[in-house]
């Protein structure tokens, strides 16, 4: 799949991801990885900078939580902004899609 | 799961980890962060959680063998590389890049002289003879290094298509006219003494420098592998025999344009320093194949070294 086309919508795939149940970086790449589907392999140390984009526009919000293995792990959650930008950026995204589909059929057709 | 990691493992993963700094007040949260990540996911490969994507085990395969480069450099020290150029053929194309860009950045040197005469006092001469051979032998290893890589790309540059015998002869014939140029007599005062007191050890270690740079670039250039003490023994041999021929030749020259022929009570002096000449030039090339291949021998091991790191 495109890299520009993951690149340009990673902030609404973890937005998503996110809104479903909060997570860590680990488990939250393990998520995006089975709903692609094999459409795309995420390079994982690049949801880093995602992440701690949204967190400081306040997307999303973070905790640190003791694992079962003693370690540290620091849970990202949703906030209402995040949600209603969830919600905002899924419209856009489906109008652009209605548009790329309208054009395309147009060609094919 | 965390206890499936050694200690080594996770001290692999933490220095992983710093290599990534973002901002020193930020970086022990961040770095704990991505720490857990990365244990995360090493936990699950160990566990089978994980499946190996074909990607994943190609990444494995390629970091098993070790570094591309580094194995190049061992396998080369083994199989001779395939290439049609001789010995024969290199040495007579060091000689003659060496001879010509020697004579043109001399007669360059000299008609600098000539034309500015302000240049010669104040250690001025000095400074463009050396200004001259120096640019001659990085030029020479440019455009040697340029030759090597169209070699190794599969093409043959133009100079590597003439036969041995006909580049020594042009070269010789080049060394000949650059001696008897009319320009060489244009400047026909010696060089002005330069004092400087106890400097004169950096006098000697700047003037061996030369010859010992010259060799060096000679050697890399002839030498491939695998790697032979006598090729290196050969290259040098030929390098200092020449340099010794034409030093001598260049005083004997200067001798017959100056019209005084050496009197008969002086040719023992002459002898005496012609000797000295070609033990001077033996040392450098001593000197240059001790360099060389110390620098071979440590590239080699820094090749195996990283192989075996990994």
């Amino acid at each position: 799949m495109n890299k520009e086309l993951v690149g340009a919508s990673t902030g609404l795939l973890v937005l998503g991801i996110l809104a479903r149940s909060a997570s860590y970086g680990y488990e939250i790449v393990k998520r995006l990885n089975a709903e692609a589907e094999g459409l795309f392999l995420w390079q994982e140390g690049t949801l880093y900078p995602v992440l701690h984009k949204l967190e400081k526009a306040g997307l999303v919000r973070t905790q640190w939580q003791d694992a079962d293995t003693g370690r540290r792990r620091k849970y990202y959650y949703i906030t209402a902004e995040g949600r209603e930008a969830l919600t905002e950026r899924t419209e856009e995204w489906n109008a652009f899609n209605q548009m790329v589909l309208r054009l395309g059929e147009v060609r094919n057709g | 799961m965390d206890d499936k990691l050694s200690p080594a493992t996770r001290e692999e993963i933490q220095a992983l980890c710093r290599k990534i700094s973002v901002a020193h007040h930020l970086d022990a949260e961040i770095q704990e962060e991505l720490h857990g990540h990365m244990e995360d996911k090493l936990a699950a490969y160990l566990d089978g959680e994980e499946a190996l994507s074909e990607q994943d085990a190609f990444i494995l395969v390629r970091e098993h063998f070790g570094d591309p480069a580094a194995l190049k450099r061992l396998l080369q020290d083994v199989h001779v590389h395939e290439t049609h150029v001789s010995l024969a053929l290199r040495l007579a194309v060091a000689f003659a890049v060496t001879t010509g860009l020697h004579a043109l950045f001399g007669i360059a040197a000299r008609a600098f002289l000539h034309v500015w005469p302000a240049a010669r006092g104040m250690g001025g001469f000095q400074a463009v003879v050396a200004l001259a051979a120096t640019t001659a032998i990085v030029v020479s290893w440019l455009l040697l290094w340029r030759w090597q890589r169209g070699l190794a790309a599969g093409r043959t540059p133009w100079l590597l298509t003439r036969r041995p015998v006909y580049l020594v002869g042009v070269a010789a014939l080049v060394w000949l006219l650059q001696s008897l140029a009319p320009i060489s007599v244009l400047f026909d005062g010696s060089a002005p003494m330069l004092d400087l007191g106890n400097a004169w050890l950096i006098i000697v270690a700047a003037i061996t420098a030369w010859p010992v740079l010259q060799c060096i670039v000679w050697l890399w250039w002839c030498d491939r592998p695998p790697r032979r003490a006598r090729t290196a023994g050969a290259v040098a041999g030929v390098w200092a025999l020449w340099m010794w021929l034409s030093s001598s030749l260049g005083i004997l020259g200067g001798c017959l344009r100056a019209g005084a022929l050496p009197a008969a009570a002086s040719l023992p002096m002459l002898a005496q320093s012609v000797a000295m000449m070609l033990g001077y030039f033996a040392l450098c090339a001593a000197i240059a194949c001790g360099l060389y291949a110390a620098a071979s021998y440590a590239a080699t091991g820094l090749a195996r070294a990283s192989i075996a790191r990994r």
